[in-house]
């Protein structure tokens, strides 16, 4: 298969599969694209994690789909699991393969993983507190809204960190002393009534009230759409803690027991790789090219991870042992010759039997996101990550890599596209595949794999 | 008895970056991918208290729905500077169907 019919492949899996990550020139590294926690290009070897979904990536060595999926669950010492699958082909068997672990070597891959997050946490304070605050929140938005509906000269401006019962008090005397009036100039004693009885509703409100007292309360606004639009079973999308906290800064002296900005992830992967290459045996140090055989082996590999958390910051770590193996193909022909004619028929194989190294595999990923370069309001997110991975098989030698992937993603959808560019540096020793530098760039789509 | 379903969008964790808990109970989310979880489950007719916490970038937005397929709560939120963002406490009744 060449690289145009890869392309095309590319073109028709991708739609058929209804999500795809494509990674055009991409070096086999693990640019985490675009998520925090986990990587949305799906690598095998990111400490960070697989991310859900499904990827199809084109790279100069080969073609690769993988498609993952995690689960929460409840357990003391596990709390999340996800099962993951890769499959590849590479291009032409001109590519030098070095490592079983890479992202597009040529094989079928599968990763099981379990492990912990300090995130998934059953919070029971910081849920109630939140809640009382938004009940809070909530009120001061009804009783802005109750402003509204007095003419301009009648309107208030209420500090932000006034409580619920103290606006509705200091709302209640600018009623009272500018009631509603409507398109005439006349008073409108149904707006100014209906306004008394939000006041006098609100006014129930305590610094303790749970979200049944809002629920309740909501009951009366139904008939005033302007009311009834705070209102969690409205429809329309209400606000969050953190939203409130930023339309009423200072508000906030409920909310306790907040999760720290600090958090990790712990978890464990076995990584079975199904891999298989034609090749020509060597015997007594001959090669029989006519003989045409197939190498196929699992390969396993143990890998544990912990992922750190601070902020925009997010730091990975893997480390792990297992089995790899170099598959190094190369073009073997028979020739026929009939007369001063020759022809010459040729397949890739691999000459002599690939040999499994057992390899210590390590690598680290340093992330942040999103970068200070757009403002919060813009429709851009941006994240830089530096991915070093070192692979060293106990026969000696290692393979290692830096990448330095920068991307950027819509802020309202990050996990959905991405583009980005990745300056990457490779050197290796015994084997020598060399020392080289690349830029590849990247773009990425990967919507839900679900309907919504 | 009715069922809940609970869907969220701009989870960049994954499946580690929110948790569901309904009645005091927490709820396994299932990660479907491009920040998407989701979970579903029966309930009983009563009004219940849920809340959901989310994690990721700082400033980035997220979604949230909870329906029973009678009554829909729809939030919307951006996550803190320390990453997280919360609904808090909700009340939520649920009618037979």
């Amino acid at each position: 298969m060449n690289r145009s019919q890869l392309l095309i492949l590319a073109v028709v899996m991708g739609p058929l599969l209804c999500f795809a990550q494509t990674q055009s020139n991409a070096a086999p590294t693990q640019a985490d694209a675009s998520g925090k926690g986990s990587d949305p290009a799906q690598s095998f070897v990111s400490p960070l994690g697989l991310g859900t979904g499904a990827t199809l990536a084109v790279t100069q060595k080969g073609t690769n789909i993988s498609a993952s999926i995690a689960r929460q669950m409840f357990n003391p010492a596990i709390n999340f699991w996800q099962v993951g699958f890769s499959g590849t082909a590479n291009t032409n068997g001109q590519a030098e393969v070095y490592s079983s672990q890479e992202a597009d070597s040529p094989a079928f891959k599968a990763q099981v993983g379990l492990g912990k997050s300090s995130f998934i946490k059953f919070r029971p304070v910081y849920t109630a507190t939140s809640g009382e605050f938004r009940v809070q929140a909530w009120c001061r938005d009804e009783v802005n809204q109750v402003n509204n509906t007095l003419p301009g000269v009648g309107q208030i401006k209420i500090n932000s960190s006034t409580s619920c019962k103290d606006a509705v008090v200091v709302e209640q005397q600018a009623l009272k002393a500018t009631p509603p009036v409507d398109d005439n100039g006349k008073p409108d004693s149904k707006t100014q009534a209906f306004d008394q009885q939000v006041l006098a509703s609100l006014g129930t409100v305590t610094a303790n009230s749970d979200p049944t007292v809002r629920q309740n309360i909501c009951k009366t606004f139904k008939d005033n759409k302007d009311f009834y639009q705070y209102c969690d079973d409205s429809g329309k999308p209400q606000k969050s803690v953190e939203d409130e906290h930023t339309a009423y800064p200072g508000l906030d002296t409920y909310t306790k027991e907040a999760p720290s900005a600090f958090q990790w992830k712990i978890w464990g992967n076995w990584t079975p790789v199904l891999t298989s290459t034609p090749y020509r045996p060597v015997v007594d140090g001959v090669a029989n090219l006519s003989d045409k055989l197939n190498w196929t082996k699992l390969l396993n590999t143990g890998v544990g991870n912990v992922a750190l958390y601070y902020r925009s910051l997010t730091f990975g770590v893997e480390g792990g042992f297992g089995q790899t193996v170099q598959i190094k193909q190369q073009n073997v022909c028979l020739t026929t010759t009939s007369g001063s004619y020759s022809a010459q028929q040729c397949s890739m194989a691999m000459v002599g039997q690939p040999v499994p190294k057992n390899s210590w595999i390590s690598s680290t990923a340093l992330q942040i996101s999103p970068l200070p370069i757009f403002g919060k309001s813009a429709a851009l997110s941006s994240g830089a990550q530096a991915v070093f991975s070192y692979t060293a098989p106990t026969s000696g030698g290692h393979s290692s890599e830096l990448a330095v992937p920068f991307y950027i993603s819509p802020s309202a959808t990050r996990m959905s596209f991405v583009l980005g560019i990745q300056p990457t540096w490779d050197w290796n020793t015994d084997p020598m595949v060399g020392n080289k530098f690349s830029i590849a760039v990247f773009a990425g789509a990967r919507p839900s794999n679900t309907k919504n | 008895m009715a069922q809940i379903t609970v869907k969220m969008t701009g989870i960049s964790r994954g499946a580690t970056g929110a948790t569901f808990t309904w009645n005091q109970q927490l709820k396994s989310l299932t990660d479907t991918g491009g920040g998407n979880l989701s979970t579903a489950f029966q309930s009983d007719p009563g009004t219940f208290l849920y809340a959901i916490v989310v994690s990721g970038n700082p400033g980035d937005p997220w979604t949230a729905s909870v329906t029973d397929g009678t009554t829909t709560h729809n939030h919307a939120g951006h996550m803190s500077p320390a990453g997280f963002d919360t609904t808090g406490d909700t009340a939520f009744t649920v009618v037979n169907p």
